[in-house]
This record gives structure tokens, sequence and C-alpha cells, in this order.
């Protein structure tokens, strides 16, 4: 995963626990980069290992470090980098999450190396529709859950999520019924 | 082939386009224009936007045509940041311009400002990727920066630590694997003495490591770095002077990413000084447990953390006891409350000093100068207490107190003034003799005399003095003793002896000076005294007319007075140290010892008349009384006084032979009087006599009257001669007194009956009166009484033509002893005039020249009265009024009398005239006229009378004829009265040698009745007497049982 990604854990942790929280942290996941340059791709172990090591120094799951840092993503991340960028993906939750499919695709194209995830909407209605979720990677789930929850502050909407596919359970692909 | 695009669908591809007609209106526009513009159709394009590039400066449809295949950037006039993009097409069919555009946003905020989302582009449009493009560029650059920055930072901290490394005071080695010095900073040159260039490449230990540095130490590190393991040890290094030095060294093994070592890095620290530092503390620490000062630590708890066998033993605990103890054991005040507050205050104050007591094991307190500290060392707090132990010192404080006290009290009450002073003469210490008022005193101290002179305003001389002697003090170190002499407020002198004496400290320097003085006033006076005795007493010496002269006991001449050098003619060198002998004639020498010296010596004093030689050869005859003076310590000497009698002893011849004639012209003076008085009394005698024989005869009127005159007048002659008897007698105090006991009342009515009759002559009335018993009885002389009462009733009654005369006796005071008599005389006469009666008891004085005419009289009536009365210890006084009447008042005491008196006196004697019958009376009596008259008398009487002209006559008649009494005059040829009655009293006949004898006297004067009465007579008659004196006497001595002294003196009227 790119840089901005690691860069984004090692802000949320930074900003939340101080930095020898962080620097604890590091040597513990045995992540021996000092410096993440946001546009460069990094191997997704770092990115895992930096999770897991958080769950661990922080006593919770890795699960609850995923919805963290999807919130933080959003809320945090994407508004203070991209600004109006990603407001630009709509004037609602509803228009943005219609957009969100080509979203990814349109960053695909800035960093050439990413491995984006897909996402399509089906069954739209006024206050509702179900999201799904295709990934080359595994376990990122709560990453979503987390992303989606920060959109849903991001707009002010109050949002209801229900896991409709799971990939643990077996299903192809992720499915969120994402209410608001 | 043509495309006919519906209006959505160019909308969708284009949301962007604006079409414009070649008027240059527009005529329809994209979907999204109007988020970016308020654009409306038939507008005239070119008034709201002009084309920027290329530039078209008058744009006409024709002139837009021409740049159909050109990249056209288009600018709102109102809004110039705003640029759109694109490129025209000329749609000829109808005419029209269509211009493909989209906004170009510089930055994504512009996208919220004209609220552009995704969807207002077109899909294929990039815009919107670019923007996210930048975006990610503009994260990169940022990540860029940061990490720029971040490696600066770094750059600097290293830079820094290396600076830090290279510079540090401690030397810093690092060295490969193996040890061998890679790199080192200055701090290894200057300690080691070695350059890098040196070490490089070598183990520090082949250079540094010597004889002294422990070879387990040694082994240690080798083992360590063979390890690759961390190293903290010390140890002692030699420089390349080869000194010794303590390090302490500290390694750590480098090690590169795979956990291999590469290299060390030594850190180097010299610790000689911590070294000899500790060596120290050890020695503190040792000096600390076994000073003999107690030393302990106590927490904040109260327990003893640590303390010093001094402490222990001082509290007398042994180790094991003293394991428990606590500071409430030993603190004789703090419980674990007043602790706690103790520490706090500690804590602020930081430490404490006082002065407090400690308990012992054994419970005895001791007294402790004690002080406490509060330490704080890493995060511990304790209390760091050590003591003296004062128990010792107080007490010998208490005794030098009570010592100072001791001497303070004597001091003030030694009876001299002390002062003590420093050496700048300032009062250190007074006592209360020499300030009495204890404020003054008070302020004194540290005042100097000046001061304290100019304070009580004295006189600045006497400061000046004693600062004169306080100086020569300090300069001689000597004690001084001066006089001082200081004037009292009261303006009296006092004299003072004033010593000053140096304390002199070991190094012989005066440390205080003290003074003291004694007030010698009263000495001084005493010496002054006697000086002037002394003065009094050498004048006295120099200028007595005495002669005066000391010489020691053999007689050597010590000392002679001026009056004795002029007497003797010599100068007193010319005497002195010579002896008496030399100055006394040969033939006297002999006696000098034996009757002079050694008598004085024995008998102390003496006196006679020396025989002395001039200088110029006279015999002077000296009178002396000398007296052997013996004073402590001193040889005897003998003072004589003499006085040059040589004149006197001359005169003394014709001195007796004058004497002699005075005696004898007194005597004769006496002899006249009493003579004269004899010779008048003698022939009065027989004119009174021989008138009262005429009185009795047959006479008429006429001669009666004449032979009263006659009466008269000899009775006043008689009495004339009497007071001028008195008069001599007083004069020549002679006058006796008697002490008899008397009856005063009866004596008051007999004088005054004796004036009756001739009162009652003139029609004067004369009463008596007195206010105690008829029988009160004094003792007394009863006839001056009558005699003083007969002269002032005589003269009342001469002195009072009518009226009445009172006679008043009263008792004015009365006690044990004697009982004050007072008696007034008042006439109611002529009284006296003012001023003459101050003069009126003076002798020869009448109350005038007249009056003697008138009244006649010797003017001593008074005079004796006033002698008799005074003499008798009484007074007299007159009070009178001219024309009214005078009055005359006496006192005299009488001693008191007993109250029965034995039945005798002249008022008790009934004259018995028939005792007389036949009575054989011989009387001596040499005058005829005498002789007549008693006979007549005695023989009217009944007597039988035999005459003896002289004393030889009656011996001769008494020795052949027997008589019962005799009658014997005193002054006879022959023989007198005395010598006759001596003899009869010697005769043998026992019976004629107790004849009754009265004596018959006309001397007044001399008259002696005790000389008769020695002489063996029984009674005394002086003459002129009257026939019923005669009879009474008579009575008196033939009755046996009355007292047979009997005498009519001075009842002669
Ligand atoms: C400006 C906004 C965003 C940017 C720049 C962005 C960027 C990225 C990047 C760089 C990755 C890492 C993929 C790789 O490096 O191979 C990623 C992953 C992912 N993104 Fe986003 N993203 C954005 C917003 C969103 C939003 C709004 C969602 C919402 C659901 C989302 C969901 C995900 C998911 C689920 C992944 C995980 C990839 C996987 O499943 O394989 N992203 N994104």
């Amino acid at each position: 995963m790119y840089g901005i990604v690691n860069k984004a854990i090692e802000s949320l942790v930074i900003e939340s626990f101080g930095v020898e929280k962080w620097d604890k942290i590091k040597e513990s996941s045995d992540v021996e980069v000092d410096f993440f340059i946001s546009n460069e791709p990094y191997d997704d172990d770092i990115t895992y290992s930096l999770a897991i090591a958080v769950a661990k120094e922080m006593n919770i799951t890795v699960g609850d470090v995923l919805v963290a840092f999807g919130e933080y993503w959003v809320l945090k991340t994407a508004k203070e980098k991209y600004g109006n960028l990603l407001e630009a993906g709509g004037n609602s939750l509803r228009e943005f999450l219609i957009n969100l499919p080509a979203f990814h695709n349109r960053i695909m194209l800035i960093y050439p190396k990413l491995t984006p995830p897909e996402f399509k909407v089906s069954h739209l209605e006024e206050t509702s529709l179900h999201l799904h979720y295709f990934s080359k990677r595994a376990g990122l789930k709560d990453f979503v859950v987390g992303l989606l929850q920060g959109l849903g502050k991001l707009y002010k909407t109050e949002v209801k999520l229900e896991v409709i596919n799971d990939r643990d359970n077996g299903d192809h692909h992720e499915i969120f019924k994402v209410s608001w | 082939m043509s495309i006919n695009l519906k209006e959505e669908q160019l909308n969708k591809l284009f949301p962007f386009h604006i079409l414009i007609d070649n008027q240059l209106k527009v005529k329809a526009f994209g979907k999204s224009v109007s988020k970016l513009f308020p654009l409306e159709v038939g507008l005239n394009f070119f008034e709201h936007f002009t084309i920027k590039r290329p530039e078209i400066s008058n744009p006409s449809f024709y002139e837009i045509v021409e740049h159909i295949d050109q990249l056209l950037i288009i600018s709102y006039l109102k809004n110039t940041d705003l640029f759109i993009r694109g490129q025209v097409e000329l749609l000829e069919d109808i005419n029209c311009l269509l211009f493909i555009v989209t906004p170009w946003f510089s930055n994504v905020d512009m996208l919220k400002e004209y609220n552009i989302g995704m969807n207002d582009f077109a899909i294929h449009d990039p815009s919107i990727d670019l923007l996210h493009s930048f975006k990610a560029q503009e994260i990169a650059v940022n990540d860029a920066k940061e990490l720029f920055e971040r490696f600066q930072l770094q750059k600097s901290d290293l830079r820094r630590l290396s600076l830090i490394a290279e510079e540090t005071f401690n030397s810093v080695v690092v060295t490969d694997n193996k040890g061998r010095v890679q790199w080192a900073n200055k701090a290894y040159e200057n300690l080691t003495g070695y350059s890098l260039a040196e070490s490089r490449g070598k183990t520090p230990g082949s250079l540094l490591q010597g004889k002294d540095t422990d070879p387990e130490t040694i082994k240690y590190l080798r083992e360590r770095i063979d390890l690759g393991l961390s190293f903290d040890c010390e140890l002692i290094n030699y420089n390349k002077q080869k000194q010794p030095y303590w390090i302490r060294l500290s390694g750590q093994p480098i090690l590169d990413r795979k956990g291999k070592v590469v290299q060390f890095f030594a850190f180097e620290e010299d610790i000689t000084e911590k070294k000899k530092l500790e060596d120290d503390l050890k020695l503190i620490d040792f000096a600390l447990r076994n000073t003999a000062i107690p030393i302990y630590f106590i927490t904040k708890e109260g327990s003893i953390s640590d303390y010093n066998v001094s402490l222990r033993e001082t509290l007398g605990y042994t180790e094991e006891e003293f394991k428990k103890v606590t500071l409430f054991d030993l603190s004789v005040r703090h419980t674990p409350e007043t602790w706690a507050l103790r520490w706090e205050e500690l804590k602020e104050k930081g430490n404490s000093y006082n002065q407090t007591m400690l308990r012992k094991k054994d419970g005895t307190l001791i007294n402790v100068e004690m002080r406490v500290t509060i330490l704080n060392y890493g995060n511990r707090e304790i209390a760091f207490a050590s003591f003296i132990d004062i128990t010792e010192k107080i007490l010998a404080e208490k005794r030098l107190e009570e010592q100072r006290h001791f001497y303070e009290h004597v001091l003030n009450n030694i009876p001299s003034d002390i002062a003590v002073f420093d050496k700048e003469h300032r009062y250190l210490f007074l006592n209360p003799i020499a300030i009495k008022n204890p404020e003054l005193r008070k302020w004194m101290i540290g005042k100097k005399d000046e001061d304290y002179f100019l304070h009580t305003n004295k006189p600045k001389q006497i400061a000046d003095k004693r600062r004169e002697q306080f100086n020569e003090v300090i300069t001689n170190k000597k004690l001084i003793a001066w006089e001082e002499e200081l004037i009292r407020p009261d303006g009296k002198k006092e004299y003072h002896i004033r010593n000053m004496y140096p304390a002199i400290d070991e190094e012989g320097n005066v440390t205080l000076v003290i003074g003291y003085g004694v007030n010698i006033t009263e000495r001084k006076l005493i010496e002054q005294q006697l000086e002037r005795k002394e003065k009094r007493y050498r004048d006295l010496f120099n200028y007595s007319q005495a002669l005066i002269c000391t010489h020691d006991l053999n007689g050597k001449i010590l000392s002679v007075n001026p009056a004795l050098c002029n007497t003797l003619g010599y100068q007193s060198d010319q005497l002195i140290n010579r002896t008496l002998v030399e100055f006394i004639p040969e033939k006297d020498r002999l006696h000098f010892k034996p009757e002079y010296l050694d008598k004085i010596a024995t008998d102390e004093k003496t006196g006679g008349v020396f025989r002395v030689i001039s200088k110029d050869g006279r015999i002077l005859f000296l009178l002396f009384q000398n007296y052997k003076v013996q004073e402590f310590g001193e040889e005897p000497y003998v003072i004589g006084f003499s006085q040059d009698i040589t004149d006197r002893v001359k005169a003394e011849k014709e001195l007796l032979v004058a004497k002699k004639m005075t005696e004898e012209s007194a005597k004769a003076k006496e002899i006249f009087l009493a003579n004269m008085s004899h010779e008048i009394r003698t022939p009065m005698h027989g004119i009174l006599g021989i008138a009262g024989l005429l009185a009795k005869t047959k006479l008429d009127a006429e001669q009666e009257n004449y032979i009263n005159l006659i009466t008269e007048s000899a009775n006043n002659l008689v009495v004339i001669i009497n007071d001028i008897l008195d008069i001599e007698k007083i004069g020549s105090g002679k006058f006796e007194f008697e002490k008899v006991d008397f009856k005063i009342a009866e004596k008051l009515s007999t004088t005054i009956q004796s004036f009756q009759y001739k009162a009652e002559e003139k029609g004067i009335k004369i009463e008596l009166k007195y206010d105690f018993s008829p029988n009160l009885v004094v003792k007394g002389d009863p006839y001056r009484l009558s005699q003083i009462l007969n002269n002032l009733m005589s003269n009342a009654l001469k002195f009072t033509k009518q009226g009445k005369i009172v006679v008043k006796g009263t008792i004015e005071e009365e006690n044990e002893e004697a009982i004050f008599m007072k008696f007034t005389v008042t006439d109611t006469g002529i009284g006296i005039k003012k001023d003459k009666l101050s003069i009126i008891f003076d002798p020869f004085t009448q109350a005038s020249s007249d009056t003697t005419r008138k009244y006649g009289g010797t003017g001593l009536g008074l005079s004796i009265c006033k002698n008799l009365v005074e003499m008798q210890g009484g007074i007299i006084s007159v009070d009178s009024e001219e024309g009214i009447g005078t009055t005359f008042s006496f006192t005299i005491p009488y001693d008191c009398g007993f109250n029965i008196i034995p039945n005798k006196g002249e008022t008790e004697i009934n004259t018995d005239k028939s005792i007389f019958n036949f009575k054989k009376i011989l009387m001596a009596e040499d005058v005829i006229v005498n002789q007549f008259l008693a006979r007549v008398i005695l023989e009217s009487g009944g007597f039988k009378v035999d005459i003896a002209n002289n004393g030889v006559e009656a011996l001769d008649l008494f020795e052949k004829n027997d008589y019962d009494l005799i009658l014997m005059d005193i002054q006879m040829p022959e023989m007198d009265g005395v010598t006759t009655t001596a003899k009869i009293r010697q005769l043998q006949d026992e019976k004629k040698a107790n004849i009754p004898i009265i004596a018959l006297t006309a001397n007044a004067l001399v008259g002696n009745e005790k000389e008769y009465y020695d002489a063996g007579m029984n009674a005394c008659l002086t003459k002129p007497f009257t026939q019923e004196k005669l009879f009474e006497v008579l009575t008196k001595v033939l009755n046996p049982s009355l007292n047979l002294h009997v005498s009519n003196k001075r009842n002669i009227t």
C-alpha cells in the first residue's frame, strides 16, 4: 500500500497517544522503515504489522484498530490532505456513495501502483443502498466499516451498516447495506 | 459523416459548452456553466468574457473563426481569476460558434468555491483528476520537505552530538569490535596524553594500564569485550607521563542491523577527585562515628536511624539497648505530635540551635546545646542532630553566677564606693555607695566620668583629674591614690580617698581598672579639727605666758616655749637637749633627782617651786606643776607648766602684811558694827525699859502722850538698827534660817495681833483670812515669816489712812515634800506709782523722797523682805494702783511638817508668874541702867535678884549662893558671858554646873547664838527686850518640860 496509508496510521497513533507510543509500536512491529513517503508503495505487511502492533500495544482487537483507522482516514487524512477534493465526490452521503465506484478508479490513475478496492452500488433507494466491496486484500472489512462511519460523520448523516455478505462466511465479496 | 447530438447528449459530453450566434450573442450553454457565471441567453458574450489567449483585442465573429484550431483561454471579466479553457468550432449550418470548454481550477479549494462536484464535469474531463494529481504531488512534496527537515534535524543533532562527544570533559573512545581505538575525543587526548593518531589501532589497555591496575578488572574488561557485552568498572590508568589516575570506564557495544557487534563506544570519567572525595568521605564518616560529639539522625517518625558511639555512651546505653531507643525516650519535650510540628518548623527554618535537656538511660537529665538540621538528599528527609553536653558548663556557670552574685553582694555592701572601668575609662560596675540612685547607676554603665559630670552638672576639673589619674594607672600599671574634695548639694564639703588600680592579665596588659573610694569626710573633719586644736595648742604653747617645757625622764629638755626662753633669756636651741639640772643652782642639784625626777616617774605628777638660774645669772623662782605623759608606743616624757613667781615671792611678805591688815580691818568693821549695835541697843534698852516703867506710873494725858512718843521713837530706832544689821548680814552672807515645825495660822494671827492696837488707833481694820486648817504645820523659819509680815504690815499701816488691811494665806501648791504657801498683804493706802514699782525692792529705796520725809523709815524693809523670801526659795511681788491701794504677795516653799506639834512655842506658853515666886536669879550685867531695869522687872514678877557687874563677880556670887537661874550679859568687862558660862558648866557641883543660863546680848550682828549654846547657855535674849519677852523666856527655861533653847531673836517690836 502507498505510504500515505502507513503515514495515516502513524498520524493516528501520534495524535492519539504521542510520539513515544508510536516509537514503541514501531519498535514492536519490527518495521524498520523510519519514514513513509506518501506516494511510494510499501509492502502490505508493513501496514498489517503496524495495525497488529497498535492493537497489541493498545490492548484492543485489530478490528477495532481498523474501524478507528477508517474513520480517521476519511475525517482526517482524506479531508485534510485532499480537502475539498473528497467533498467533490458528492453533495450528500448518497451521492458520494454512488460516485464511490469511480473514486478509486481515478485514484488509480494518480497512484499507478495502486491496488485499489472496487465498489459497486446496488439496491439504490432514497435512504439506503447496497455497497459491494471487492478487494484483492483480505481482512479489511472493518476498515470499510470505519470508512463508511467516517463518511456518515463527514456528511453529518446517521449511518446504519449491515453486513449482508462476508468473505469470512465464504461469500464472494462483502456487501454492506448502508442505510441513513 | 455528420453526427447529430441531442441537447442532452451535448450537455452530458460538454457540460461547460457555450453556443453564440454571429452577433456574438449567447444562444445556449451547458448545464454546469451557470455554476461558474450567471449567463443568460441573448447576452453579448464579449461584454462578459474576453479571450485571453491568443489575445484578441476586438473579437468579431470572423476573427474568432480564425482561431478555431487553437487552444483558447477565456477569462470572465467580472472574475479575472476564473479561466475557462477549450476550443471553438463553427457550426456552419446554424452560423454559430460552439465553445467546448472546461474550467481551469488551479487549486482544489475552487471546487468548493463554485460548488462544483465530480458530476459537474464530463466523465472524460480529467480536470478533477488533474487536481487529484496536483494534490498527490503536493503531498509528495510535503513529504519530501518533511523528510528533508527531519534529515536536517538529525544531521544537526548528529553534529551536535559529535561535537559533544568531541568537546565533553569526559573522554570518549570508539573502538572496533576487538577493542582497538578508531576515534577518541580531545578529552581523551588530554586525559591520557596520547593523541588520537598515537592511539588509533591500539587497545586503550595496552597504552594506559600499569602496575596498579587491578588485573581482575582487566580480565573482566577483556571478557566483556570478547562477548560483545557492555561493561562498567573503575580502574587505575596511567597517562603518557606515567602518572596514575582513576577512571570510571563504561562501554557499550554498537550493533549493526543484524545484531552483530561492530564497534564499542566507551566513556571514561576521571574519578581521581571522586575517589579522593570518597576516601575523604570515609574519613569523615570515621571521624563522625568516633568523634566525642554525640551525633545522630532522626527520622520524621522520631526513630533514630543512625548514631555514633559518643551519643550512646553519653546517654548510658549498650548497643543492644540503644536499638530500641527512639527520640521520645531521649527528649524531655517531644511527643510524636510535637515532633511532627517541630519537623515542619525545622524544615522552614533550615536548622535550629537551642538549649534543651536529654534523658539518660538511668533517668537523669543532662543539659545540652543541641543543633538540629533537616537534611534533604535524594527524596529523603532526615534530621541531623548533634549536641554538646553543657551540664557541667551550666553548673559551672551557675556557680560562677552565684560567685558573681556573692562578689556583687560583697561589693555592694562594702562601705566604700567601688567602680570598675574598662580600658577606655568607661564604667562597667558601680556599687550603691558610689551611686545611690539605682536608675542613675544603671545609666552610668558604659558611660565615662565626663558624661556623668556633664549629666549631673558637677565640676569638670574633678573628672579631668580622675581621667589624668586613670591614664597614669593605664601607663604605669600601678595603684594610685588621691584625695578628692567634693561639694555636696547642700554645700557641705565631702572628702574622698580614691584609689585606682589596674587588673592585669597574664600578658601584662591592663584589662580593667578598679576604683574604690572611701568617704573620709568625718576623718578629714576630725583631722582638720585636730589640726586646729594642735595649732591652738601650738599657739598656746608659743604664745602662752605660762612657761612650758617637755623633758624626758632623765631631765633632758625636749621642747621649750618662747615664754620660757624669754624668762630664762636663752634661745630655744640653747635649752633643747640639755638637762634641767644644768640650770639649777649648785646647792639644789642634789635634791633634783630624788625629789623631782624620781617622784614624777612614780607619782606621775608633782608640783612645787624650782629655783632656776637665768642666762644673766639671776635666780628665778618657778612655781611648777609637772605631769608625766605616757602615750602608747612612745617613750614617756614630762610636760611642765610653770610660772615665774620671783616677783610674787618677793611680794609675798608684803602681801602677807597687807592681808593681815585687811583681815584686821574687816574684823574691826564687824566689831565696830557689833559694838555700835551693842552701844545703841544698850541705851535703847534703858530708854524703852524706863519709858515702860514710867508709863505704868500715874500720868496725865500730856505726859502719857510724851511717853508714847518716846517709846515709838525708840522703837523706830531699834527697827532701823535691826534693818541695818540685817542688810549687813545679808551682804556678808551670814544669814541663817531655822527649820522648825510651826503652825502657820497661829503665826499669822500673832503677827497681826501686834498691829491691832495701832490700827485701831488709826481707825483701820485688819482682816486675816486663810483657807487651810488652823492646825496646818509646816517646817521652816517662823521668825523670818513674821519679820516679813511685820515689814509689810507696818508699811501698809504707815501708808493707809482709812479702809482696811487684809492679810491672806493660801496653799498655792502642795506635794509630798513641799508646801508652797502664798501670803498677801493688801491695803487701801496711797498706792505706788507705776514707774516706781520696779525699784520698790531695791535697797535704800522708797516710792519717793517725799515718802521718806512724810512717812519715815530707812527704805531697807522691802529689800530685806525680798532677800528673806528669795533666800528661802520663794518669790515676792507687788501690785499697786495709785490712790486705790497696794498688794504685796510672796510665796515661800516650806517642808511638810508634822501635823502634831509638841506643846511648845511661845503661843503655847502661859506665862505663869506663880512659878517665878521666890526664885533667885543672878544677873550678870555691867550697865547700871540695865541692872536697874532688870531688877525692877524681875522683882515685879516675884523674883529675887542679885546683880554681878561682870563675869568674875558673877562666878564669885554663884559659888557662894544658890540660884535658880542666871541672866548672863555677853559683853562684860573682866570676864565676858560666854567665858563665864563655860566656867560654870565646868563646875564640879553638878547642880550648879547645870543651872539654866539665859544669854542677854545687844550684839545682834555677830549674834552667833550657836556660840552661846555651844558655851552651854539655855536661851538667848537680845536687848532691848520687853518685860513680856523676858517673862516668857523665863517661863520656858524654868519649866523643865519645855525645850530649853529659847530665843527672842527677831521678835523685837
Ligand atoms: C481522497 C480519498 C481517497 C484516496 C486518496 C484513497 C486512496 C487509497 C489508496 C492509496 C489505497 C491503497 C491501495 C494500494 O495502495 O494498493 C486505498 C485503499 C482502499 N480504499 Fe481508498 N482512498 C480514498 C477514499 C476512499 C473512500 C471514500 C473509501 C470508501 C469506502 C475507500 C476505500 C478503500 C478501501 C476499502 C481500500 C482497501 C484496498 C483493498 O481493499 O484492496 N477509499 N485507497
